[in-house]
């Protein structure tokens, strides 16, 4: 590639995670932040293999053949995610629950492909952390990482960078994004109404990530709601069409909490996001905003 | 585990308080890569030729049967980089979108690499979206935000990537029939 003095900004997409992922690099050599990128891509894959439901040979297709009490050993990264959740189920009494994968498969939103047993009755707090990256299972259980690896995903991306020296840059993955660097930058939200039409509510952030859930209620879009990935056990509760967005400092908090705001009540979705210095936006079917919590 | 506090690097938010609305609000638009640099960020170094074909009426047909879209209809444009590997430049269309996209084949017929060169949403929600924009109304001008520039940051309902994992599939089934050795 040709090699430019100037320092302008190198923006790529690739479709990745289900969607499409964007990096863009701003303030560097032309040639080091396409490579930056390239190594960021890689990395984006490289999570997507360990934790996706649908490739049978992912770490949690290994962890969901498990039988009860059987132990493995997987990566660092998923190790770290699954500490993540447990935290997260803790804070939230349960809300916030990894083993719905069961309960996905069974409304066949995801693949029954590449599971072996069809008895699962574990929640996330069956999942047991031992040293050196093992996990054992104590029940067997199901577990669907689809809520919280995306934003998990988005923060590797952004390590990547981070450790090419990029000054500025943005990671978006189909709405999950984090960004480093001195710029301020807009972000436009998106309702579930306005899907494909118009874009929405703005906020600016620095050196920080978002990421936005919304819950459509009977509609033919449904399934393009990440949310329903916990919905499940709670849909009495989940009646009416939401949109919320959560900013932090890492994607994989701001992800995971648009969940538990969408699903816990107040007091506990104040305490988590407390804990994770988050602050979040809910809205309404119409797009309007309800509330702003922190 | 123990719970882990997230860091104390801290992330600036900039509330809004308020904005006004100059203007319609244009759907979301993207040029990431033009076809020169999309053959060097899934080549580097190569050079390129035009592929021009020149398809048997019979292999047009199989062609056709196979893909289940008229050969009139698909609009890719095929280069060959030196190295044997193939690049294309596709586009495909949504109900909400066009993505203008180039995929890269290797020599043995796998895929290289798949990069979104071009990605425009459909616009047309201006009037739909007049009681969202009334909440910004007679608010203080907090920051200069033209709703006609450039958005370049969406949070929320996104598209997903199935129309452009449904032409890569289109493009190795034509490339199988009509290029492999």
């Amino acid at each position: 590639m040709t090699l430019h003095l100037e320092n302008k900004t190198v923006r790529r997409c690739r479709p990745m995670l289900g969607t499409l992922v964007e990096i863009a690099v701003n303030g560097y050599d032309e040639c080091q932040a396409h490579q930056a990128i390239n190594a960021a891509f890689v990395e984006v894959e490289r999570i997507q293999k360990l934790m996706s439901f649908h490739d049978a040979m992912s770490e949690v297709s290994a962890l969901n053949r498990l039988a009860a009490g059987e132990s493995i050993q997987v990566s660092v990264e998923t190790y770290q995610v699954l500490k993540h959740a447990l935290a997260l189920y803790d804070m939230t009494q349960g809300i916030f629950d990894i083993a719905m994968g069961s309960e996905l498969v069974n409304k066949g939103i995801l693949p029954a492909d590449n599971l072996s047993n069809e008895h699962w009755e574990g929640t996330t707090r069956d999942i047991e952390l031992g040293p050196h990256g093992r996990v054992r299972f104590l029940k067997p259980t199901c577990i669907d990482l689809g809520g919280i690896a995306k934003g998990f995903s988005v923060d590797q991306a952004i390590k990547v960078l981070q450790e090419h020296g990029v000054p500025n840059g943005l990671v978006n993955a189909g709405g999950d994004m984090r960004m480093i660097g001195d710029e301020k930058q807009v972000v436009w939200i998106r309702h579930s109404s306005t899907l494909n039409d118009v874009v929405g509510y703005p906020i600016w952030l620095q050196n920080a990530a978002v990421a936005t859930s919304s819950v459509r209620v009977n509609d033919k879009h449904s399934h393009l709601s990440p949310a329903l990935h916990i919905q499940m056990p709670l849909k009495n509760i989940l009646n009416e069409e939401r949109t919320v967005s959560v900013v932090a400092d890492q994607c994989v908090w701001a992800d995971a909490l648009t969940k538990v705001v969408l699903l816990a009540d107040n007091k506990t979705a104040e305490k988590c996001l407390t804990f994770y210095q988050a602050k979040a936006w809910v809205w309404d079917g119409g797009g309007q905003l309800m509330r702003e919590i922190n | 585990m123990s719970l882990v506090k997230t860091s104390q690097l801290s992330f600036h938010l900039v509330s809004i308080p308020g904005i006004v609305i100059v203007a319609a609000m244009p759907g979301f638009a993207a040029v990431y890569l033009n076809v020169e640099q999309a053959q060097q960020v899934i080549f580097p170094g190569e050079k390129f030729t035009d592929v021009s074909l020149d398809l048997s009426a019979e292999k047009q047909k199989i062609l056709e049967e196979k893909l289940g879209v008229s050969l009139g209809t698909m609009k890719q444009k095929i280069w060959r980089a030196q190295n044997g590997g193939y690049f294309f430049v596709d586009q495909v269309i949504g109900k909400h979108e066009l993505i203008i996209y180039a995929l890269g084949i290797n020599i043995d017929g796998s895929i290289r690499q798949v990069e979104i060169m071009e990605y425009r949403e459909a616009y047309g929600g201006e009037i739909r979206h007049k009681r969202w924009r009334r909440q910004f109304e007679g608010k203080a001008v907090d920051a200069p935000l033209e709703l006609n520039q450039d958005i370049k940051n969406i949070s929320g309902a996104t598209l997903s990537c199935r129309h452009v994992t449904e032409g890569v599939k289109r493009i190795l089934g034509f490339y199988d029939i009509a290029l492999r050795k």
